[in-house]
């Protein structure tokens, strides 16, 4: 072996490649005084970084390159109650949901700070649950789309409620004890709403794709096996039942319990529901992800363009999602993008208007660690080893690496390890692994590029995850060793 | 450190001895509570580094200390010291800068705390769960009741019916306004109608925000907790009856003036302290108020209040459109 191959082995041994070489990781300063727990973020037209933070209203910053030097000046003085969703139009008016209202913040007079607060809609309960978490994303076609969380079980309602409450909804872990928790809904400029899609437990990341496709996160839980990443469409079902209780179409026709009827018919339930396009399997892959952003930088984030990054709330971590359509279904893969080299508590992600940048905004609240505060993660220029893409084959998978692969070793069948399993979407919280199964890779063809490489499998099944390790052998050709080596692509359907 | 620091600081040091000394003292008074008593750090940076984080020069470092760093929260002490004073405590820092002591190790702590605060000229509005007090069912006319329901266990899929959730008193849409230690108030979204007003302080958070930057909530209890005694509690139904509807609200001089209707009559409601700790004046303006109005009071609301405008009789407000275009309640704090 060459020597030059050698130390880049050690060294990528030493430290993960994708932080060290390809990305830089830098914490963002905020004034002593503020306690940094973000739940919006986004950029204006002019390039101020706009921060909704849980007790001091927003925040606006020109970002300097000196990360302890944010100029941080208070747009918002009011302190928001639960402000989760962000969408800044200028540097004098922005968007914030809060939990009892979508809400228009602007600055009127022009000294910088907002004076008018005006409620665009409050079309939803609220009942006193501590969960109840809204975000927003700006619709294409004007207004946005709004998820509205479910409540949870670890905390009551209040007796006087905003809203109807329906004992029904109230049932079950989480629940949706008054109006529209659960959904995604669509408000229009004036305020006026309507019902979008349903079933969701804890949606708390909603994002658009370049074509305006709607993409929601989900949490791992009751009736989530484990964390979905969903392609919402209009008046679609997506398994958490107690959002059914605001449908009045399904409490007429088919039962007023939607969590006990689902209980009681399993294979209704799996006919009803639109699965996950994108299942990240708890634990290792990801604890609690928040919202899903796509990557439109065009490669000025470096080589995934196109894919999804998503923030993971109880996990050092950020992950990537890649999707492909398959017999006209949009079905995809997942992969860690950072580990560890981040804090936990990644809520809400933006990219700089740059694009070289991805802004992650932390917050970690009543369970964990406490962790807060915004981080910045920069495309050095240098092309990371990792896996590009991975797409269903009619006997296995192709997989696309970022770099060309050292042929010999990319050859070589035990430097891939492949096990099947699936997840149980049930009333029990979460899942374990079902039917574990070791895949026997029959084959590994390289292309000539040196950047693909097919793998031949046995045991494609339908309604599974198929995870991939890449195991220590695998090298690039420059030497460098795959820094996220883990992948699991979720197959819906087969080619 | 290196040979040369030693011979700077040691020089400084006897050719200004007594003013580092002053500044000394400067430090103690001014610097210490974020620098830290000897220095290396706290809040702010550690000083005894051989390098200051900006610029180690005389020069740069008294501008610093003049000047603040805002982005930073290190202010301007030229605004609080004289020149003397600031040349003084520039030398002091100098004199300790490469002592490199240790900084002491502090996780997640800031200045941060769990009672936030207003002031007269720049009151604070928060949007949270508020305590419902002892209010009345009357005066939630437009809220929605919830009830107790049969506890739920995910593990096994069975709803026990000798166990139930039940539900706790709060107010699901409320905002809260603190003018300082004169007035705190809650005005509520659902039914557009101030609730009630106490003075003394404002709020402890450490319920929902933990304490200090501390961001752990407490179990089962998320509700701040009011500082200080009520002095107004909205009783019976609202005065003007029909649905309400909140719009938002605008800050007038940095005083929060409510956008709401009732009944097809639009409101504004600007509340700001009275002449005692408790009292308030409510500012009303309105626009489609046809005819003669009436609202309506109960007994012990109606002891408290008084109008600047139309007949107040037994309990009634009586209000003709151009009376109620503008008109002030004032509320004496109950004793």
């Amino acid at each position: 072996m060459e020597m030059s191959k050698l130390v880049s082995i050690v060294f990528a041994a030493a430290i993960p490649a994708v932080i060290a070489q390809s990305y830089r990781v830098e914490t963002i300063d905020f004034p002593p005084h503020v306690a940094p727990e973000v739940g919006g973020l986004d950029f204006t037209p002019e390039g101020e970084i706009v921060v909704a933070l849980r007790r001091h209203g927003v925040l606006m910053a020109m970002p300097s390159e000196d990360p302890s030097a944010f100029p941080w000046h208070v747009f918002a003085e009011d302190i928001l109650h639960n402000s989760c969703g962000l969408q800044a139009i200028s540097k004098n008016e922005i968007i914030v949901s809060q939990m009892a209202e979508l809400t228009r913040i602007k600055d009127e007079d022009g000294d910088g700070i907002a004076d008018l607060y005006e409620t665009i809609s409050d079309q939803w309960g609220v009942s006193g649950n501590y969960h109840e978490t809204n975000t927003i994303v700006p619709h294409p076609d004007g207004g946005w789309y709004i998820a509205i969380g479910t409540a949870s079980h670890n905390g009551p309602t209040f007796f006087n409620t905003k809203g109807a409450f329906s004992d029904m909804g109230r049932l079950g872990r989480n629940f949706a004890g008054v109006e529209w928790k659960g959904w995604v809904l669509r408000v229009f400029e004036d305020g006026s709403v309507t019902p979008f899609a349903k079933g969701f437990r804890m949606h708390n990341g909603i994002g658009l794709d370049s074509k305006g496709r709607l993409f929601a996160t989900d949490n791992q839980g009751d009736w989530r096996g484990t964390s979905p990443l969903y392609l919402v469409e209009k008046d679609h079902f997506y398994g958490h039942p107690s959002a059914l209780v605001w449908d009045e179409e399904f409490t007429k026709n088919v039962s007023e319990n939607p969590l006990q009827y689902y209980m009681d018919n399993r294979e209704q339930y799996e006919k009803d529901r639109t699965r996950a396009v994108v299942e990240m399997p708890q634990g290792f892959m990801c604890n609690s992800p928040s919202q899903p952003l796509f990557d439109m930088t065009e490669g000025r984030f470096g080589p995934f363009a196109g894919q999804i990054f998503v923030g993971d709330i109880a996990g050092a971590r950020i992950i990537r999602c890649m999707l492909e359509e398959v017999n006209g279904q949009l079905q995809g893969a997942c992969v860690k993008f950072v580990d560890h080299d981040l804090r936990p508590g990644n809520n809400r992600l933006v990219f700089s208007p740059d694009g070289r940048s991805l802004y992650t905004g932390q917050t970690v609240r009543g369970w964990g660690n406490p962790s807060e505060g915004l981080q910045r993660i920069t495309f050095t220029g240098k092309t990371p080893f990792e896996v590009q893409s991975m797409s269903l084959q009619k006997s296995g998978f192709k997989i696309r690496f970022t770099k060309p692969v050292d042929k010999a070793s990319a050859s070589e069948l035990s430097n891939y390890a492949m096990s099947r399993y699936w997840y149980l979407s049930s009333h029990r919280y979460g899942s374990n692994q079902k039917d574990m199964t070791e895949i026997a890779i029959k084959d590994a063809e390289v292309s000539q590029d040196g950047l693909t490489v097919s793998l031949k499998i046995d045991g494609l099944e339908a309604k599974r995850i198929f995870e991939l390790n890449l195991q220590e052998g695998l090298l690039a050709r420059d030497g460098s060793r795959i820094s996220q080596p883990q992948i699991c692509y979720t197959a819906n359907t087969l080619r | 450190m290196k040979p040369f620091h030693i011979l700077g600081v040691l020089f400084l040091c006897f050719q200004l001895h007594g003013n580092a000394e002053q500044g000394k003292a400067v430090f103690a008074a001014y610097c210490a509570s974020c620098h830290g008593p000897e220095g290396a750090g706290l809040i702010g940076p550690n000083l005894t580094d051989a390098q200051v984080l900006h610029g180690s020069a005389h020069e740069q470092i008294r501008n610093v200390i003049a000047n603040g760093i805002p982005s930073k929260a290190m202010p301007a002490w030229s605004a609080i010291l004289s020149p003397q004073q600031i040349e003084d405590v520039t030398l002091f820092v100098e004199s300790i800068m490469g002592l490199n002591l240790p900084s002491p190790v502090l996780t997640g702590e800031s200045s941060v705390t769990p009672f936030p605060q207003g002031t007269l000229a720049r009151p604070l509005l928060m949007r949270t769960f508020m305590p419902k007090l002892e209010l009345e069912d009357e005066v939630f006319a437009h809220h929605y009741t919830s009830r107790k329901t049969p506890k739920y266990k995910a593990k096994t899929g069975i709803f026990n019916i000798d166990d139930f959730d039940l539900p706790i008193d709060g107010l699901p849409g409320a905002i809260a306004v603190n003018f300082g230690e004169k007035l705190s108030y809650c005005f509520d979204t659902t039914e557009c109608r101030l609730l009630y007003a106490w003075s003394g302080g404002f709020m402890d958070m450490t319920n929902y925000w933990g304490e200090g930057s501390g961001n752990r909530r407490k179990k089962f209890g998320y509700i701040g907790e009011l500082l200080g005694p009520v002095s107004y509690m909205a009783s019976g139904p609202a005065s003007l009856s029909g649905e309400p509807k909140f719009k938002g609200y605008r800050k007038v001089n940095s005083i929060p003036e409510f956008l709401y209707s009732i009944d097809g009559v639009e409101f504004t409601l600007r509340i700001e302290p009275g002449e005692a700790p408790g009292d308030l004046l409510c500012h009303y303006t309105s626009r489609n108020w046809k005819g003669k109005r009436s609202l309506q009071f109960t007994p012990e609301a109606a002891e408290q209040i008084q109008s600047n405008k139309g007949s107040f009789k037994n309990g009634t407000l009586t209000l003709k459109a151009k009376e109620a275009a503008s008109f002030t309640l004032s509320i004496k704090a109950n004793s």
